[in-house]
């Protein structure tokens, strides 16, 4: 589904991303983990080309469209539905469109929000409005950048739900940011460790919790219930 | 006190001479606003929105522009339209038009400068938003306008206000000739140097109230603050 090759990007000097080779099949579900800095975010905005790479190459099969949730979520200042519908286009039909945003309401737990103002929502509430917005319709490519950082641990466990079963209905390709091992754990079926802008750790769950390869994997592990 | 009294009287009972002033200077002030920002607010999103080379050297100009001294517009446009003039031709000077000119030399780089800086907070986090939903480029302008309408409001009403309360400029290549280019601001000028008080008197509160029913207005559309004080 993608393909990353000689990947570089500098801040300055700094390098911030650099992979040599990244191969991600169709249907995977991939969380991205490391500390803060080691590059998650650079990365997700690479391949969503919000911003361009110094060096290499991103492939994606048949060019198929990424859909990305940034990190610092924002919602229109128009109502919360009416942000969904926004995003759902004119792709669909005006009565699947209603359909489908309020099925996302409903799944996101934002019924009773419906028509309040996007930009006056609270942290956790306005990573729901993203969800609910990029999800509404089904997509082959989701990245989503630590989406439930501002959750509380109840609409946590309910997105983590709504995200794989999403997933698995649509074939979605997802790639995940988050610091949090238990929810890799709960979403993944693979987990990339990155490391000064570098991948140090690419493997299955399974895998990592029996032998990890680096430092990082270690620490991983201890951490897992979190 | 009966300079106040007498002013009181020249509004209530439409003193022809002084709403024609007013009027000659609202349609003044508003061309003066729309051309400037016909011109200055996509400038300024498209210079705001995004970085590019030679933004910080664009913006130190805008800067400095937006210091402009209104007689040095003035002075410039005199220049450009007086007879000896390169736009000589057009017969301008001393006209409404001239005077609109000189304000919009003078309020576009304020337009454009302020849209740059004030749509440089959000924009780029509603682009990167939009980006991630596979929004259309219309959408997105649509999204950078209407995300941004507080801001853009208070761009077109410093605008006014500058439009409305200048004199340097206007009197400079208008003349603040009666009944075809004197405004508000030159008749005051004009009447207090003549010790003619009422007609500045009334102009003067004239001139607040059109800001404050400006201001009133724009803060319906404005639609900012919070749910809760
Ligand atoms: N626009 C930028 N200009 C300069 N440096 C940047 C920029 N964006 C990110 N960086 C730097 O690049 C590095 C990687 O940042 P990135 O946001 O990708 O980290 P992250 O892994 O997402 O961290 P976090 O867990 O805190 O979200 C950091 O050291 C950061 O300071
Ligand atoms: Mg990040």
């Amino acid at each position: 589904m993608i393909t990353l090759e000689n990947l570089k990007k500098y801040a300055g000097q700094r390098l911030i991303v650099d992979i040599d080779r990244l191969h991600i099949k169709e249907g995977q579900r991939i969380a991205l983990l490391g500390a803060n800095g080691s590059g998650k975010s650079t990365l997700l905005k690479l391949i969503s080309s919000v911003i361009k790479p110094d060096e290499g190459q991103i492939n994606i099969k048949k060019e198929k469209p990424v859909y990305y949730m940034p990190q610092q979520s924002y919602g229109f200042s128009s109502g919360v539905y009416k942000n969904i519908l926004l995003a759902l286009g004119k792709d669909f039909k005006r009565e699947e469109r209603r359909q489908m945003a309020a099925a996302a309401l409903k799944q996101f737990g934002l019924e009773g929000l419906k028509d309040k103002r996007g930009d006056r929502l609270s942290g956790g509430e306005t990573q729901r409005l993203a969800l609910a917005r990029l999800m509404a319709a089904p997509h082959d490519l989701l990245l989503l950048d630590e989406p439930t950082g501002a959750m509380d641990i109840e609409a946590e466990k309910a997105v983590e739900k709504a995200i794989v079963d999403y997933c698995k209905k649509n074939s979605t390709t997802l790639i995940m940011a988050t610091h949090s091992p238990r929810q890799a754990l709960e979403i993944a079926d693979r987990l990339i460790l990155m490391h000064e802008g570098s991948v140090v750790e690419d493997t299955s769950p399974a895998k990592l919790i029996e032998s990890p390869q680096s430092q990082w994997g270690k620490v991983f592990i201890e951490h897992k219930k979190f | 006190m009966d300079a106040f009294k007498e002013a009181f009287g020249l509004i209530i009972s439409f003193d022809k001479e002084l709403y024609g002033i007013i009027a000659l200077t609202l349609k003044m002030s508003l061309s003066s606003v729309l051309i400037s920002c016909l011109i200055g607010i996509p400038a300024g999103v498209a210079i705001g929105s995004r970085n590019f080379k030679g933004k910080g050297l664009l913006m130190k100009i805008l800067h400095t522009l937006m210091g402009l001294p209104p007689v040095v517009a003035g002075l410039i446009v005199f220049l450009l339209l007086s007879r000896s003039g390169p736009l000589g031709s057009l017969k301008l000077l001393f006209t409404v038009r001239a005077m609109v000119i000189a304000q919009v030399l003078l309020i576009s780089p304020i337009v454009t400068g302020l849209t740059a800086s004030l749509v440089a907070v959000k924009t780029p986090t509603i682009l990167e938003t939009a980006a991630g939903l596979r929004l259309s480029r219309p959408t997105k302008l649509k999204l950078i306008l209407s995300e941004n309408k507080a801001p853009l409001i208070s761009v077109v009403l410093t605008g006014f206000g500058r439009a409305i309360s200048e004199v340097g400029a206007i009197s400079l290549v208008g003349g603040n000739i009666q009944h075809r280019t004197r405004a508000m601001t030159t008749a005051i000028v004009l009447e207090t140097g003549k010790g003619n008080f009422k007609f500045a008197i009334a102009l003067g509160f004239i001139l607040i109230i059109i800001a404050f029913v400006i201001n009133s207005i724009a803060s319906v559309f404005r639609g900012e603050g919070y749910d809760y004080a």
